[in-house]
């Protein structure tokens, strides 16, 4: 109960953050924060409550979620990413997760069951976003303050969420099924770690033009 | 292998992991502060080279303007008042109307030799020290006011101080080529300059009553403009001001050149 009321803590602040921001959001995506926020946070107390209540699985409510949630990002680095050429691989890569989720829900692992290896998949992806991101920042040869930029503290927070919880998510399956983790309590710190982490830098890439400029007066 | 042992080695794994990435950020940031300032030192020394080449293009500039004015007031200024000289010296027992013509040229060329002095004067880049800015300025409009086809003001607000012989001449040379244009282009009948010595700055604003022109079809950006207009900005840019200049078709120009002082920059 404390790893969920931690968790939904700090979405609920990133989720207060992108509104406050709302007006003020450049690049015009970050409008589309406050409406992914809101219902990532729905969805995760949804989840809970369904479970907790009804005493069923979950995990369908997480399958849909992360496919709705993956479309999310390519959008967002479909608007993020300049070069034509990433964009095809963007997509290339957006298909692909999506044709194997679809598989893993019908062939694989199932509706029912959680789809880990969609997670895994889905967050490799993501991480190749990220780093496309680092690389395309890496080789820009203008003067450029990282710190200024909401796309680095976002990408930033997406990166290492996905690196924290690639492993975990990706064994969550043999974890359940070996009683690796009985009491989830594993679960809860990673990810109630990474979400604060992941939030947090989220909440910071909302404020980070206005707090840089106070900075720099 | 244990469940606890398993289990220790995926918290570790996922601890390395975001240490990796933790590093790999590190990297970008150390490497992104090394290349800002790589960036800020390449554009420091560029915007150096920049001003030194600009400063040494405007000495070149200054010293070929001091050689032809010696040239006009030592060779062609001697030479004409030589043939002056000649001329008075003809006998007085000529036909009248010989006579008549004789002087007319003697007027010609008293005119001309006038002329050809203010001309050297205002070349001469001594000529701002031995005058002033406000000296040199007045005679400008007052060689515009000789050829009968302008009216010209000149006012002075504030109390005026004095800037660096540099600083001088460049303004004195802007104000040239302003009055220069207002001549070629502008078909103006008045022209005014005033003076505006502010506490942290000096404006000078040059206005006509022309035909004045669109701005936004000249936009005042270093890449389309004539070599008068890129020679202005470069020449603004070199002492730290600024020109700004705007007009309207029909309702003549205004040029306003300000110079912050000195000690504020």
């Amino acid at each position: 109960m404390a790893y969920i009321i931690t968790g939904t803590i700090a979405i609920l602040i990133s989720f207060i953050a992108s509104i406050i921001q709302y007006k003020k959001a450049e690049p015009l995506w970050l409008r589309l924060f406050p409406w992914y926020l809101g219902l990532t946070m729905t969805i995760q107390l949804g989840g809970y409550l369904y479970s907790h209540f009804l005493h069923k699985s979950n995990y369908f409510i997480f399958n849909i979620q992360q496919i709705a949630d993956f479309v999310f990002w390519v959008y967002i680095f479909s608007k993020v990413y300049k070069p034509q050429g990433i964009k095809v691989v963007l997509l290339a890569l957006a298909a692909f997760a999506i044709i194997f989720a679809a598989y893993d829900i019908i062939a694989g692992e199932g509706f029912y069951n959680f789809n880990s290896k969609t997670s895994t998949i889905i967050s490799i992806i993501l991480l190749i976003f990220s780093l496309l991101y680092f690389a395309e920042l890496f080789v820009n040869n203008n003067r450029i303050n990282y710190f200024t930029i909401p796309t680095f503290w976002i990408s930033t927070g997406l990166f290492f969420f996905n690196v924290g919880s690639i492993i975990y998510l990706g064994l969550f399956n043999y974890i359940t099924s070996h009683k690796l983790d009985e009491d989830g309590k594993i679960y809860g710190v990673i990810m109630v770690t990474l979400n604060i982490l992941m939030y947090a830098l989220f909440t910071i890439g909302f404020f980070c033009r206005t707090i840089w400029k106070k900075m720099s007066y | 292998m244990e469940k606890n042992e398993l289990l220790s080695y995926i918290i570790a794994t996922t601890a390395i992991l975001v240490l990796l990435g933790a590093f790999l950020l590190f990297v970008l940031l150390w490497y992104r502060r090394n290349k800002n300032q790589y960036i800020n030192e390449k554009q420091h020394m560029q915007s150096t080279l920049n001003q030194t080449l600009l400063q040494t293009r405007l000495e070149i500039q200054e010293e070929t303007f001091k050689t032809i004015s010696q040239e006009i007031h030592d060779n062609i200024g001697q030479a004409l008042s030589f043939v002056k000289l000649s001329l008075n010296m003809i006998d007085g027992r000529i036909p009248p109307d010989i006579k008549e013509k004789l002087t007319e040229s003697k007027e010609l060329l008293g005119k001309t030799i006038q002329d050809l002095r203010d001309i050297a004067r205002s070349l001469n880049p001594d000529f701002i020290s031995e005058s002033g800015l406000y000296g040199a300025i007045e005679q400008q409009l007052q060689l515009l006011e000789k050829t009968g086809q302008y009216k010209t003001t000149f006012k002075v607000m504030g109390i005026a101080y004095k800037n660096s012989q540099q600083r001088e001449l460049v303004l004195f040379r802007i104000v040239q080529e302003l009055l220069n244009n207002i001549v070629k282009h502008a078909e103006a009948t008045t022209v005014n300059v005033l003076m505006n010595y502010q506490v942290d700055k000096l404006l000078i604003t040059v206005s006509d009553n022309g035909k004045g022109f669109d701005t936004s079809a000249v936009q005042v950006t270093e890449k389309n403009n004539g070599l008068g207009m890129r020679n202005m900005l470069n020449r603004m840019s070199m002492i730290k001001g600024y020109i700004t200049i705007a007009s309207t078709p029909g309702e003549g120009t205004t040029s306003i050149i300000e110079l912050p002082k000195e000690t504020d920059l």
